[in-house]
């Protein structure tokens, strides 16, 4: 479903990402895992058009997508969420949802209209809200939320567009163990329910050896292993390169 | 226009060759010291000083005053810009310093503040004639150099030009105070951190660009004269080198200044008719190829600097039958003051105010509601009104046609600023948009067959079918009623409809917005495309109504009047603005027949609603709807008041 070759950034001398070859298929969970600065938020950047590579490629259903603004990424189906939450803060859960699906309306750029004039995207936010329990939220500002549902309002946000393949960077940050549990079935929950490909970027261990299908663990920029969750667990690099890095 | 030079080289002689390279020095060291002032000023606390020109000015006033008084220019020349830099630390101290966790617009407008009070200030003091600086004794006189015979003053303003800046970079390369100045610049969180009371160090970068301004005003007064209009060329000397040098950037405004220095002293010498221009030609060149300066960069960071709108407020439910209630009022005023001239003064001055109304209206669209701090609306106004007198002057008088054709060109040419500047965001569009503005008043002043120059012109009266005098008081009062009431509704209809809502979304994260899947480009460039339209129906009317235009309609200050006018109404409201719009064209036009330096007073509002009252006179409409009982739709955090002690992490 994705591929890259060669995939490679520089912020100046520092490699972020080096010569990354993924080749990701449409089935099941596939997690992203490395310590700080390994360069996986910048892999995500790459793949969705906000950086743009210092060389290399990538392929999205045999399509080449290299380069591609981001807003043309989310047109082909991949959508993502960001690390640090990034909401339309003053403006209500639902207009934030609202916005997002709007965009899928071929109306979207209408002037001479009420945005409550589009009915479906009006009834698809509802049934986003509710999928995300955000429901009794609607009408509080984003920025007004708590730390745990302004996460889920920044995966709602990627949800709404519809895609197929959806990117989630580290969608549990900060969050408590509980609570992350709690998030976690959520989100295998609705990528289930709408058939969507997840690839996941994720600190907590255990839990990507729970729900992952497929793991790939970056380090420096680079590929250090891939593999399925028993491969990943028995592999020697890995667990000299997560030593020292223990407890964060 | 280095083809210009070359072409003269061959009738140029050496010696005045050496002697413009040498003029062209000076003027660059003058350059350099205005602009890293507030290039500093701006990389660091990011703030963006409209009050620049005026402590450079201020600078040049004082050092005048010491010389008088002791006879000394060494003195003048240290004591005056420290009194100016001690009077930017308490400007800073007092208003800004409480309020840096708030958008970068009401930073602006603190400094736009500063300048409308201190520009009076200097007026009242020192009056409005040119001041006779006389050329310090011990660098009188001239020296050879080479086979130049060159004044000794302007090789003292070299030397000491390029000493500052090299005292300034080392200070910035190499003290304690430039590391953690610079880091904070890069990350302030990770500063805070570090125990570092960041906010100190605010304060005190805000009086090293005083400084360097004043400074600055104090060498030029010798050689360049002394006047009130040394502030405003200086500010926009600052804004044109640091947008060509790259915002914020050290290194930029000294190789910017030097190309700026060296341009405009060839081009006096040898194409002084262009002179004005070719400044604006070569920022635009610029901005169009390397929007972000010669040396600036674009950073991304993780989270994308945004404007926080915390200050807005959701739009009060205005009912259509409060709006009709008003609107029926006001139709009636004109029959029941239908006596002599007093009461058609008045029912002017109402008039006028619509107006203004409609151009707050107009550039609340792209603040309020895109999150665009355009400096530069003034184009659009100005583009409407000489429309309206170039057409009436050489074709027609029929209003509805010039209308038309004002709206078009205003919509043309905002439609282009939206396109240039559409990569932009937060302050450097603040910045491109002041300078597209500065280059079209400079177009009207330069190309004076076309324009009339410096005097404008005046026209004929404009006919509404035909038969309908515009220019006469009542018709216009009508007119502009008419218009202001349409254009109302047809912004509130667009800010609700899905473009309105995908309008809102930029404003809050453009990032996020293309993420989702908007063209945010494309609805920038149309946003801008209605708001000059509006605008430039406001600049229309206006000279219906005066049968006269000038250049002043394009002056900056107009931006700076339109951007206070939405302050002061209230941010992202539509109808506030007109609320902002009309009270401050009534304020000017009233408080001008009792005091000259009437603009001072609006200095002194515009800073206390930026610091007490950041939502406008629309939060009173709360206060009163909780005051009936009548809590419907008011909101609970409209508190005024409370937002101007703020959390600078260094409490
Ligand atoms: N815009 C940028 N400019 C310069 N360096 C950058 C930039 N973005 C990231 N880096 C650097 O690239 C490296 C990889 O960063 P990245 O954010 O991708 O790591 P990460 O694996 O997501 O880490 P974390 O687990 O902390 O989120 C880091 O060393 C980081 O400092
Ligand atoms: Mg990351």
């Amino acid at each position: 479903m994705l591929e890259t070759k060669h995939l490679t950034k520089k912020f100046g001398e520092l490699q972020a990402v080096s010569d990354v070859n993924l080749s990701i298929s449409r089935d099941g969970i596939h997690s992203i895992i490395g310590p700080n600065g390994a360069g996986k938020s910048t892999l995500f950047h790459l793949l969705t058009g906000y950086l743009k590579p210092t060389e290399g490629e990538i392929r999205y259903n045999e399509e080449d997508i290299t380069g591609l603004a981001p807003r043309k990424i989310v047109r082909k189906g991949i959508s993502r969420s960001f690390q640090i939450a990034d909401l339309f803060e003053g403006l209500t859960v639902k207009e934030n949802l609202q916005i997002a699906t709007q965009a899928l309306d071929e109306k979207r750029n209408a002037i001479w209209m009420s945005s409550d004039a589009l009915t479906t995207t009006l009834e698809k936010t509802d049934q986003l809200m509710a999928d995300l329990e955000l429901s009794e939220l609607s009408d509080v500002r984003a920025d007004a939320l708590s730390h745990g549902d302004q996460r889920k309002l920044e995966m709602g946000l990627a949800l709404a567009v519809e895609p197929d393949l959806i990117l989630l960077d580290e969608p549990t940050a900060g969050m408590g163990k509980q609570e992350s549990v709690q998030m976690m079935n959520l989100i295998q929950r609705i990528v289930n329910d709408r058939d969507i490909k997840l690839i996941l970027i994720e600190h907590d261990i255990e839990m990507v050896m729970q729900i992952s299908d497929r793991i790939t663990v970056l380090n420096r920029g680079e590929i250090l292993a891939e593999g399925d969750p028993k491969e990943i667990q028995a592999n020697e690099r890995v667990q000299e390169a997560y030593i020292g890095t223990e407890g964060e | 226009m280095i083809h210009h030079i070359s072409l003269a080289a061959f009738d140029v002689s050496t010696t005045q060759l050496v002697f413009l390279l040498l003029n062209g020095l000076a003027l660059s060291m003058l350059y350099i010291l205005i602009a890293s002032g507030f290039a500093v000023i701006f990389g660091i606390t990011d703030v963006l000083n409209f009050a620049h020109g005026i402590f450079y000015m201020l600078g040049a006033y004082l050092a005048f005053t010491v010389v008088d008084a002791t006879g000394s220019f060494f003195v003048a020349l240290i004591l005056g810009p420290l009194v100016v830099a001690g009077l930017g630390i308490a400007v800073e101290r007092l208003t800004l310093h409480h309020i840096y966790d708030r958008s970068p617009l009401y930073h602006v407008l603190i400094t736009f503040g500063v300048l409308l009070i201190v520009t009076d200030v200097v007026e009242l003091i020192w009056g409005t004639g040119t001041k006779f600086f006389p050329t310090p004794e011990l660098l009188g006189g001239a020296i050879a150099i080479g086979p130049v015979i060159y004044p000794r003053y302007r090789i003292f303003t070299i030397g000491a030009g390029a000493l500052i800046a090299f005292l300034t970079w080392a200070l910035f390369r190499y003290s304690d105070f430039g590391l953690i100045v610079r880091a904070g610049a890069q990350d302030k969180q990770t500063v805070r951190l570090m125990g570092v009371n960041i906010g100190r160090y605010y304060t005190l970068i805000f009086g090293l660009g005083t400084f360097l301004a004043a400074i600055a005003g104090a060498l030029a007064a010798p050689f360049l004269s002394v006047n009130p209009e040394m502030g405003n060329e200086a500010l926009i000397i600052a804004f044109v080198v640091v947008a060509i040098g790259g915002l914020g950037s050290f290194g930029g405004s000294i190789v910017a200044g030097v190309i700026v220095g060296f341009v405009q002293t060839f081009t006096n010498t040898f194409a002084s008719e262009l002179s004005g221009f070719v400044l604006y030609g070569l920022l635009f060149g610029v901005l169009v190829l390397k929007p972000e300066g010669i040396l600036g960069t674009y950073e991304i960071r993780e989270q994308a600097a945004k404007l926080s709108y915390d200050e807005t407020i959701k739009p009060v439910n205005l009912t259509d039958r409060r709006v009709m209630a008003v609107v029926g009022l006001l139709l009636i005023i004109p029959f029941v003051s239908r006596l002599p001239s007093v009461s058609q003064y008045g029912v002017g001055l109402i008039a006028l105010m619509f107006v203004w109304g409609i151009f707050a209206l107009s550039l609340d669209t792209v603040i309020g509601y895109t999150g665009l701090i355009s400096f530069g609306h003034a184009a659009f106004y100005g583009i409407g009104s000489y429309a309206v007198a170039l057409l009436t002057v050489n074709f027609t008088n029929s209003f509805v046609i010039a209308l038309a054709v004002a709206i078009l060109f205003a919509a043309a040419v905002a439609w282009l600023v939206g396109a240039i500047s559409a990569r932009l965001s937060g302050l450097y569009f603040a910045v491109v948009t002041f300078a597209v503005g500065q280059m079209l008043y400079q177009l009207a002043l330069s190309w004076s067959s076309f324009t009339g120059g410096s005097n404008g012109f005046a026209i004929d009266h404009v006919m509404l079918f035909g038969i309908i005098d515009l220019s006469e008081t009542f018709a216009f009062y009508y007119i502009s009623l008419l218009l202001l009431v349409s254009l109302y509704y047809v912004t509130k209809r667009i800010m609700d409809s899905p473009f309105g809502l995908q309008l809102q979304a930029i404003r809050e994260s453009e990032r996020r917005a293309k993420f989702v899947g908007y063209d945010t480009n494309k609805a920038k460039r149309r946003i801008f495309a209605i708001s000059g339209a509006i605008g430039g129906v406001a600049g229309a009317l206006v000279t219906t109504r005066q049968t006269f235009t000038s250049p002043d309609s394009l002056y900056w200050i107009v931006s700076g009047d339109a951007l206070f006018a939405v302050i002061l109404g209230g941010v992202g409201t539509l109808f506030g603005p007109i609320i902002g719009g009309a009270v401050l064209i009534g304020l000017d036009q009233l408080l001008t027949i009792y005091f000259d330096q009437w603009r001072m007073i609006l200095g002194f509002v515009l800073i206390v609603i930026v610091l007490f009252a950041p939502r406008g006179l629309v939060s009173f409409y709360y206060i009163l709807e909780d005051a009936l009982g009548n809590d419907r739709d008011a909101d609970p955090t409209a508190s005024a008041g409370s937002d101007a002690d703020s959390i600078n992490g260094d409490k």
